[in-house]
């Protein structure tokens, strides 16, 4: 008889090495926080993520809270500020973003939340590589570590590493739904997609918001099951947007306005 | 004249060798492991 790994042990060894990795590499890189070159826009993200924190805890009003451009919804601030309360290093919202008083400890703190969220990008392409071919991790690690982008945005408190790991992840769990029909994989994947156009609704995002939609419609295969699909898909992207970025829900006519005035201006 | 490399240009070159070849290897790899293999899609 031939001897063959229960699939859910592989499952478990793919996701355990994924996590190893991430852990690993974690403790690598967070020493490296204090020391990377401190970006302007860093100050600008972390007064956010206090002053959207303050309306989360009902201190501060919805109209206290500083909108910029539309494509800068609140969910990678939901993030950092959520970081920063359960580290213990939030501290009074400044009135005014660009303004806030950081120190190095309050700025590592904030960094985490970025190195942790990039990392879980990377760890969730290890476990697909891992299902396609042993030789794509070490091939998908090693790009990834030597670009400057990846590495220095890890670094960073700034949206780019979560709108980026969100979408890589919804991606991610499109491959599990496809292979594996599975439910649960579409239902984090939407959660995901709604997080990455919660953190900056750039086309990334976008443009994979599209394709998980086709692969919905090529999938499943009665009617009803492409509407029932999508329709879930669609409200659970929401509710996670929602979740995260309730500032803007309830500021909808501003936030709608920071996306309009800047195209009637172009 | 050229100056001579510094530590940081060394790490820079070493980076970007990394880069752009590891994924170059990979793709030569998969290509002479399974390109000339039947695909079987019909």
């Amino acid at each position: 008889m031939r001897n063959t790994i229960h699939p859910k042990v592989v499952f478990s060894v793919k996701i355990l090495t994924a996590i190893l990795l991430t852990v690993l590499l974690f403790v690598l890189l967070e020493p490296l926080l204090p020391y990377h070159h401190l970006h302007g826009d860093e100050r600008y993200y972390i007064g956010r993520a206090l002053q959207n924190l303050e309306f989360i805890q009902g201190k501060r009003p919805p109209n206290k809270v500083w909108f910029s451009r539309g494509n800068h919804p609140f969910s990678a601030e939901f993030i950092i500020g959520t970081s920063l309360l359960l580290q213990g290093k939030a501290v009074a919202a400044p009135g005014n973003p660009w303004k806030v008083n950081i120190t190095e400890d309050q700025l590592v703190a904030a960094r985490r939340s970025a190195l942790t969220t990039g990392l879980i990008g990377l760890a969730s392409i290890v476990y697909l590589s891992l299902s396609l071919n042993f030789l794509a991790v070490p091939a998908v690690v090693l790009y990834l570590l030597s670009s400057p982008g990846f590495v220095d945005f890890s670094l960073r408190c700034m949206l780019d590493i979560y709108v980026a790991s969100f979408t890589t992840l919804s991606l991610v769990s499109i491959y599990w739904y496809v292979t594996k029909k599975s439910r649960k994989a579409l239902h984090m994947s939407a959660l995901s997609l709604g997080l990455a156009i919660g953190s900056k609704t750039s086309w990334d995002p976008i443009i994979a918001g599209v394709i998980i939609l086709l692969t919905i419609v090529l999938i499943e295969t009665h009617v009803k099951d492409k509407l029932s699909a999508i329709i879930k898909f669609t409200a659970l992207a929401s509710l996670s947007f929602i979740a995260t970025s309730t500032i803007t829900i309830v500021r909808l006519e501003d936030h709608i306005r920071s996306v309009l005035v800047p195209m009637e201006a172009g | 004249m050229l100056k001579p490399y510094t530590t940081l240009d060394i790490i820079a070159l070493t980076l970007a060798l990394i880069h752009f070849g590891v994924p170059l290897l990979y793709y030569w790899y998969m290509k002479t492991k399974h390109l000339n293999k039947p695909w079987n899609l019909a």
